[in-house]
């Protein structure tokens, strides 16, 4: 008995011990708790990222579930899915009969701010922080702090600034888990070069390439060695130096026609001692390259143009061979249509190498005629609008556009336009037919559209969208029932569709598609499934990098809140918002943990607040008719050319008081005018993105126009209201005080008293803006209109008080066959009427017009009356102007042409409205002036380059005087006829009207 | 006694980690239980014991995580890949090394594995060949002097080892193609996994693998 008790005892501790070992195996943890009940689920630390309930939602084990491995590892994965957490652990304990879990987590943290600060520009902090690769929302690791100095690091020491030092400091939010990264650098002493080694085979004297690269101080003219080298000494080192440097020489070679020749930046050998820095430049020459042709003489700069091997500079067969496609295509616009070019390499000799390019142009042709047949869909215009080929025209393609690869070209994007409408089965083919119309060397080509039958859509299926959602797509859809059926109609709806449900949170929504053919013929069955994912929303809107800018005004626009389904373009709307206060260099957003599965995310606006001031300087001149003698000399009434240097130089405190306003002064010192402006600008007045509000104040004193010279003290207050995208409402308030030197009048005497006195009033006025053109700054098509009413209130009884009427209409339309043609006209009128006080209208307020942005057959402000002693313009009350111009393109894409006709005057009162032709005589002003001519416009990015040419055949005649002031005043003197030149020219920027 | 079934008792009281993260690629994770259970199960397929040592956890995470990799290409690129029906041929193999099926259970329970493991893993094995297989197989191309030169290699290595003639190259043509065409595929396969991993960002968690 004592034995068999023993052996039990035994067996006991065997399986005991065997227990044990086995629990110290790696499985063990799961055979003790597999199947037993979770009786609690914990945290570890009690506060998570995730809102408690949205977590308890996600996990798969909760009170009461059996356990098992599975259930472990998909509540790991989900957890990790969340984006929120780097490591997760799962603890299990026995709590009675039953199993407590511990969820042990580590967080994630995301990348927030990065700043940096210390700057040397260059690199400017833009470039730096581009360099540190951190991304504004995205996970945060350690290890990209380190590489992202090193990043900092590598583009200092590129700039010469071997001696910076960078200090990262980081600071974790827990609550939000940003981390915000700061860079503060110590740039320390830039390096200078030293000297410049040249290795390799450079055929070329050493000093001229060392000159070439600009890194020793002194002046350097045509590739010389630069003057004042060896004692000016070095430049300091920075990255765009070297390149350019690089560059440089690459082009001193290729002025040799070395044009295999490359330049390599070896090493930068770097003194630490002394600072200074030698670079190695491995500079291999190469054989001169010669191109030449055969066959055709053609210039060095048209083949540099032609052949890419020039902007390349590198010889290989591809880019020959785009040579040879560009000379073909060069000579086919030349007419030649049938050009063939090859090229050849010949062998080097005596260290050169020739590329001859063999050109046959196969005799000249003309493209007279485009037919297109077949197309009942569209119509002609319709399809020529989309050609590139074009029949020959008078001045702009003489011999008519035409290649195979154009027509090629062509024939696509028409099948393409079918295609997009139902037409899957267009077919269009091309026929070309020589010595069209039985004249040699002309050409008719014919485009045959066989447009096939047009596919609709039978039906239309929604698959994965809410009814109420479909109420609102489905209106927006192309492929809608009985609509055209085209693959690019399914892509757009596709699109439309995706950016409803991403503007919804439903960042991860997906589309996919399918048709059947329907009973019908020429009948297509839709269904488009929409797989949604889970809808996102916003857990809070978190805005950093604010120093100077009051957080209310960044807050107030952006219009996402707590709550809010995610939405691309709503972040995109108020992002334009904060650029549109002008007070941001940068306004970066971003989703925090962007491929995080969590319901609701932080939204992040990093913001870099502008430089606060800006400081600009100018300097220009005018040449015009501006001149003709002194202030005071009565020499020429109508100007002569003449020339007046100009400074402005301005400065601008943006973001006042961190309000986002802006305050600006602004001054301009020119022989004819002295002028200066301080503005306050609050744009989104109150937080109301469509309100601005503006303050001017302003001192001028000019002498454009030659009568007189004035002076004019100015205050005003304006309200902006944006009605809609094209129309603008203006509220104004002004506060005027205009005096004229007597000394400076033109007038007869006796008339000073009168037009010399000071103007004082108080202006209300508003203005009404619909601007509906497609460019403001050369518009095509469209419209521009504006109404201005004022009304001025002199300051004390003897003063006018006067009320004022603008209006300008002008139209814009696109005509002729292919719509490349615009016709422009414009009317402006002006009306001013006294309503109280004083006898006349001040000068300083009355119309003075004409010039080359309202009659081109006046100089600048020399419209209108005139004194009837002296001649020079007394401005009028009344102004009325019409314009019509004939836009049509003239050589290629950027030189056009212009045929204009100007008529109107200003006139001394609107009773005085005259359309007549003729001048009756030599005090008669109040007649329509009229004048015609051509203009050319050379299109630039800031708008066209002008010149008009102007013809008047009824330009004012009107009595001069030759005399000095007091023989005016002492009656002395003589009164002289002059006129107008009938022949006017403008030089200026922008089109007329 | 009391001192054992209080020892016990303890035992199944004290916490223990179930679980945790080993190694993830971008957002999937792989857990130290299947690294575990991979470990187990592929010592069970192999006829060896489980080595669970820490460089032994990590060189079998890196299988798993080429898996994955694979797994991956296999969703996203829809490869239409046969249906694997039939593993039966494998798995008889494994079961040959035991006497009986009651020796096979019996040896599968103290390995800790199931049957269902085991399957599921030559199933993996089979489609991981299937797509070495379509994705490299097809891109491989052998030259005839490539053929020639391992037909010599092979002649002076038959040669040193054997008197009589070795066989002629048209005789050894078939063989000669597949064993560079198996070798050019897992090159092939080596190359495609390295820039896989470059794509995706992984880590493994060092605690785990020590």
């Amino acid at each position: 008995m004592k034995q068999l008790r023993r052996l039990r005892y035994l067996k006991l501790v065997r399986h005991v011990l065997g227990l044990a070992l086995y629990c110290l195996l790696p499985f063990c943890a799961f055979a003790q708790f597999d199947g037993l009940a979770v009786t609690r689920v914990e945290f570890s630390p009690a506060a998570q990222p995730l809102p408690e309930a949205e977590l308890r939602r996600l996990l798969p084990l909760r009170q009461g579930t059996t356990l098992t491995p599975a259930l472990v590892r998909d509540a790991i994965q989900k957890m990790f899915n969340t984006g929120r957490y780097s490591d997760v652990r799962v603890d299990a304990e026995r709590d009675g009969a039953g199993v407590r879990l511990t969820f042990v987590t580590e967080l994630t943290y995301f990348v927030g701010r990065v700043s940096v600060v210390g700057v040397p520009d260059p690199p400017n902090s833009g470039q730096l922080t581009t360099a540190t690769k951190l991304q504004l929302g995205t996970p945060y690791n350690s290890n990209d702090l380190v590489q992202a100095t090193q990043n900092i690091q590598d583009r200092l020491r590129s700039n010469g600034l071997y001696k910076a030092t960078i200090k990262t400091s980081t600071l974790n939010d827990d609550r939000t888990e940003q981390v915000a990264i700061d860079f503060a650098i110590d740039p320390s002493k830039r390096a200078k070069f030293e000297k410049v080694t040249i290795t390799g085979d450079p055929k070329e004297p050493v000093d001229r390439l060392i000159g070439a690269t600009g890194w020793q101080r002194g002046i350097s003219l045509f590739g010389w060695a630069p003057l004042g080298r060896g004692f000016l000494g070095w430049r300091t080192l920075t990255q765009a130096r070297i390149n350019t440097g690089i560059e440089h020489v690459l082009t001193r070679l290729q002025k040799g026609d070395r044009l295999l020749s490359t330049v390599t930046l070896e090493k930068l050998d770097y003194n630490e001692a002394t600072n200074l820095v030698t670079p190695t430049l491995h500079v291999d020459s190469g054989p001169r390259v010669t191109v030449r042709t055969k066959g055709v003489k053609l210039s060095k700069g048209k083949l540099k143009q032609l052949v890419p091997i020039y902007q390349e500079r590198s010889v290989d067969r591809t880019l020959l061979n785009e040579g040879r496609r560009n000379l073909v295509e060069y000579f086919q616009s030349q007419g030649y249509f049938e050009a063939d070019v090859d090229f050849e390499l010949l062998p080097e000799k005596n260290g050169q190498r020739i590329i001859q390019f063999d050109i046959d142009r196969n005799g000249r042709s003309r493209l007279v005629n485009l037919e297109i047949a077949g197309n009942r869909y569209f119509d002609t215009p319709t399809l020529r609008e989309r050609m590139y080929v074009q029949p020959a025209t008078f001045l702009r393609f003489r011999n008519g556009r035409y290649s195979v690869k154009l027509l090629n070209k062509d024939i696509e994007s028409i099948e393409d336009l079918y295609r997009g409408n139902g037409f899957r089965d267009v077919h269009v083919l091309s026929s070309l037919e020589e010595n069209f119309g039985g004249k040699a060397g002309n050409l008719g080509a014919r485009l045959q559209v066989n447009e096939g039958p047009q596919w609709f859509v039978a039906s239309l299926e929604l698959q994965g969208i809410e009814d109420v959602d479909k109420e609102n797509i489905v209106p927006t859809l192309l492929s809608s029932e009985g609509q055209p059926y085209s693959e690019l109609n399914v892509a757009t709806d596709r699109d439309a569709i995706l950016n409803y449900f991403y503007n919804r949170g439903y960042l991860n929504a997906a589309f996919d598609w399918s048709q059947t053919p329907s009973n019908t013929p020429t009948r297509v069955n839709l269904k488009f499934v929409v797989q949604l994912g889970k809808q996102q929303f916003v857990r809070e809107v978190l805005v950093s990098g604010l120093e100077y800018t009051k957080r209310t005004l960044v807050e107030n626009r952006i219009s996402l809140v707590p709550g809010d389904p995610i939405s691309q373009s709503r972040i995109g709307d108020s992002q334009r918002r904060l650029y549109d206060l002008g007070i941001f260099a940068k306004v970066q957003t971003a989703v925090q943990n962007p491929d995080g599965d969590e319901e609701s995310k932080y939204l992040l606006y990093q913001i870099d607040e502008a430089r606060r001031y800006s400081l600009n300087v100018g300097v220009g001149a005018e040449i015009a008719r501006i001149g003709g003698g002194s202030s005071t000399s009565f020499d020429s009434p109508a100007g002569q050319a003449g020339f007046s240097p100009r400074l402005s130089l301005g400065v601008s405190r943006l973001n006042f008081l961190g309000l986002g306003h802006t305050i600006g002064a602004q001054g301009r010192i020119s022989s004819l005018e002295q002028r200066a402006v301080i503005t306050y600008l609050a744009p989104q007045f109150l937080g109301n993105e469509n309100w601005t509000f503006s303050v001017n104040a302003l001192f001028d004193q000019s002498q454009d126009i030659r009568t007189f010279a004035s002076k004019r003290l100015e205050g005003s207050i304006q309200f902006q209201q944006k009605l809609s995208r094209s129309d603008s409402i203006q509220y104004r308030i002004t506060f005027r005080r205009a005096t004229i030197d007597e000394n400076t009048l033109k007038i007869d005497p006796g008339l000073v008293p009168l037009l010399a006195q000071p103007d004082r009033v108080v202006v209300a006025s508003t203005t009404f803006i619909r601007d509906r053109r497609d460019d403001p700054t050369d518009s095509h098509s469209g419209s521009y209109n504006t109404i201005d009413l004022s009304l001025a209130k002199g300051l004390t009884e003897s003063e006018a008080d006067f009320a004022r009427l603008a209006f300008r209409n002008s139209t814009y339309h696109r005509i002729g066959k292919r719509k490349d043609l615009v016709f422009a006209r414009t009317v402006n009128f002006g009306y001013i009427q006294r309503v109280a006080g004083g006898t006349d209208i001040p000068l300083p307020e009355r119309f003075f017009a004409g010039g080359s942005n309202s009659h081109r057959a006046f100089p600048d402000n020399q419209a209108g009356p005139r004194d009837l002693k002296t001649g020079f313009p007394l401005g009028g009350s009344t102004q009325l102007f019409n314009s019509l111009e004939l836009r049509f393109p003239l050589i290629g894409e950027s030189l056009s042409g212009v045929l204009f006709h100007d008529a109107g005057n200003v006139y001394s009162d609107i009773h005085s409205i005259s359309f007549r032709f003729r001048q009756r005589n030599l005090q008669d002003f109040n007649y329509m002036v009229q004048s015609a001519g051509f203009g050319v416009r050379y299109r630039t990015p800031i708008g066209p380059l002008r010149l008009d040419f102007s013809l008047s055949p009824n330009s004012p005649r009107f009595f001069g005087f030759k005399g000095s002031r007091d023989d005016l005043i002492n009656g002395l003197g003589t009164q002289v006829n002059q006129r107008i030149n009938v022949f006017q020219f403008h030089f200026s920027l922008g089109q007329a009207f | 006694m009391r001192f054992l079934t209080a020892f016990l008792f303890l035992l199944s009281l004290r916490g223990e980690t179930l679980d945790r993260i080993a190694v993830t690629i971008s957002k999937q994770v792989i857990t130290e239980s299947q690294v575990l259970d991979e470990i187990r199960v592929t010592a069970f397929i192999d006829g060896e014991k489980p080595d669970f040592a820490g460089p032994a956890k990590r060189k079998t995470a890196e299988r798993l995580v080429e898996r994955a990799l694979v797994e991956r290409e296999l969703t996203l690129t829809r490869y239409a890949l046969p249906e694997i029906t039939d593993i039966g041929t494998l798995l008889v193999q494994v079961k040959s090394r035991y006497p009986d099926d009651t020796a096979f259970q019996k040896a599968l329970t103290e390995a800790h594995v199931a049957v269902e493991q085991v399957e599921k893993h030559l199933q993996l094995q089979v489609r991981l060949l299937r797509f070495l297989d379509y994705r490299f197989r097809p891109g491989v191309r052998i030259t005839e002097e490539e053929i020639a030169e391992l037909y010599e290699k092979q002649s002076d290595e038959w040669k040193a080892k054997r008197k009589d003639p070795p066989p002629t190259l048209e005789a050894s043509r078939a063989d000669l193609v597949a064993l560079l065409t198996r070798e050019r595929a897992d090159r092939a396969l080596d190359r495609w996994l390295g820039e896989a991993r470059t794509r995706e960002q992984i880590v493994y968690r060092d605690g785990v693998f020590q």
